[in-house]
């Protein structure tokens, strides 16, 4: 992995990052025009558009007349936030507290796998850092190529933020890139929907979380919440271990 | 029942939806536009958005610092579609097939019925477009005046493209004018993710019809799947009809 990415398109996309962060207003004003030329439109990968102030709603796409939507390769379904709360009571009322637990869990975590699998990595991330996350990490390469690493953590942000934040998910933060040990969410859906709660929580977001730091790793990992919003918590922590 | 629109306002609304449906440049190339100009877009109703040609997309507010997503007053959120195979899985797996057919259709009518009313009380319709909500005779009272069952149409017709067509659910027509009302889904969500059965597949989608209608005229509903595309049929018919107290 990683070989043949030229340090020069590397260099490129983090001063264009760096640059759009410190001049958000004019990302916004200028880039994102030139983001709706028709030609840039079709060929600018996901997160150059949102770096150069885009909206993620305008890279779906949506078949109004088949009523199908789906973002880089993965067929999507809107729910009103609410639906989180609704399946987990009803869960319970069929099959018990525990079972209902662990049902949410395996679920979300089966449709982060799937999903990872399916996302179309070139058409998310500039076509020369796809790869990187077509395959797991490769920690060597990226210690021993500092920029490449810088880069590896923003893509694999802009990864959490497009499949969590701008899903309606909440804001996950790890506390290290690229295999995090800490997870911290703020506004984590479960947490807003299902409370107050003696008791953690949010199964479904433990589940998303550890198929997403299980693909980047290409191990298992298995993640466990330990303080959540819904006990009155300002955030929920999780903590990320790996399966022995 | 609740007081209705007056005709006249009936009327104007009719004249400037058709005008609206015959010109449909005018609504992409200008109205769009307008609806969505910065300065206009947060103080117009989902729904005077969409007959000005705006999609539900151009109405998702997605606030990505905090991992927000609000659409009129509803929180959304998006998930792959393959979440609809696995959770099926996991009821079969836990309490059997029959049994999770009725736990889909009841998440699905609970579920719809909270975002029609988050929907209702936040920024969908304007207020006098819903004095009939939650009134179990107004069925009647639309369906005796062809003026205003055709409004009431078209603003079903709207809200069903804003959260059921473009939220990935396939494509719904309903007949508001008969009983039992029917309701045709092409290329339904469930029965594409399904694929063939010898059995209907759509309880979520019966789940959802007897929620909307139920929040918007009250009392029960339920939903027969008469015909389901898992089933080769070339797409999903309904009938949707009160339950009578037995």
């Amino acid at each position: 992995m990683g070989a043949g990415i030229s340090d020069e398109k590397v260099q490129e996309y983090l001063e264009l990052i760096e640059f759009t962060a410190r001049h958000p207003r004019l990302s916004k004003l200028v880039l994102n025009l030139t983001c709706n030329i028709p030609a840039f439109k079709d060929a600018l990968p996901v997160s150059t558009k949102i770096y150069m102030g885009g909206r993620i709603l305008e890279s779906y796409r949506v078949d109004t007349k088949k009523g199908e939507i789906s973002f880089a390769g993965v067929d999507r379904q809107i729910v009103g936030s609410e639906f989180l709360e609704i399946v987990y009571r009803n869960f319970m009322e069929a099959m018990g507290k525990e079972e209902a637990q662990k049902a949410m869990y395996d679920m979300h975590y089966k449709a982060m796998e799937e999903q990872l699998a399916e996302l179309d990595y070139q058409s998310v991330l500039p076509a020369f850092c796809a790869p990187l996350f077509e395959a797991p990490v490769d920690l060597g390469l990226l210690d021993s190529n500092p920029a490449l690493a810088r880069l590896y953590r923003e893509m694999e942000c802009m990864l959490l933020r497009l499949l969590f934040n701008e899903s309606g998910w909440g804001s996950p933060a790890f506390d290290s890139m690229p295999i995090p040990r800490r997870v911290t969410v703020r506004n984590s859906v479960e947490s807003e929907w299902i409370r107050p709660s003696d008791e953690p929580i949010c199964y479904a977001m433990a589940g998303l979380l550890a198929a997403f730091v299980s693909r980047i790793s290409g191990e298992k990992y298995v993640v466990c919440e330990t303080q959540c919003a819904a006990t009155g918590a300002d955030e929920c922590l999780f903590s990320v271990v790996r399966e022995k | 029942m609740q007081k209705m629109l007056p005709p006249y306002q009936v009327k104007a609304a009719l004249k400037l939806t058709d005008f609206l449906d015959h010109h449909p440049w005018l609504v992409q190339k200008v109205l769009r536009r307008i609806a969505l100009a910065p300065g206009i877009r947060r103080f117009l109703w989902v729904a005077i958005k969409g007959f000005m040609g705006a999609t539900a997309f151009d109405c998702h507010v997605v606030d990505a610092a905090n991992g927000r997503i609000d659409f009129g007053g509803v929180k959304e959120t998006f998930y792959p579609t393959c979440i609809t195979n696995i959770m099926r899985d996991t009821l079969e797996r836990e309490v059997g097939k029959e049994k999770m057919d009725e736990i889909i259709r009841k998440i699905s009518r609970e579920a719809v019925y909270l975002e029609i009313k988050f929907g209702v009380e936040g920024h969908w319709f304007p207020k006098q477009f819903l004095s009939f909500i939650g009134d179990s005779s107004a069925m009647d009272v639309i369906r005796s005046d062809p003026d205003l069952l055709r409004l009431i149409a078209k603003g079903l017709n709207l809200t069903n493209r804003f959260i059921h067509d473009e939220g990935g659910y396939g494509c719904i027509e309903s007949e508001l004018g008969k009983e039992p009302i029917r309701l045709t889904i092409t290329n339904s969500l469930t029965a594409r993710k399904v694929g063939r059965s010898d059995r209907p597949t759509c309880a979520a989608s019966c789940g959802m019809m007897e929620g909307a209608m139920g929040f918007m005229l009250g009392g029960t509903f339920h939903a027969k799947e008469v015909e389901c595309a898992a089933m080769g049929a070339p797409c999903c018919v309904f009938e949707l009809s009160r339950e009578t107290a037995t």
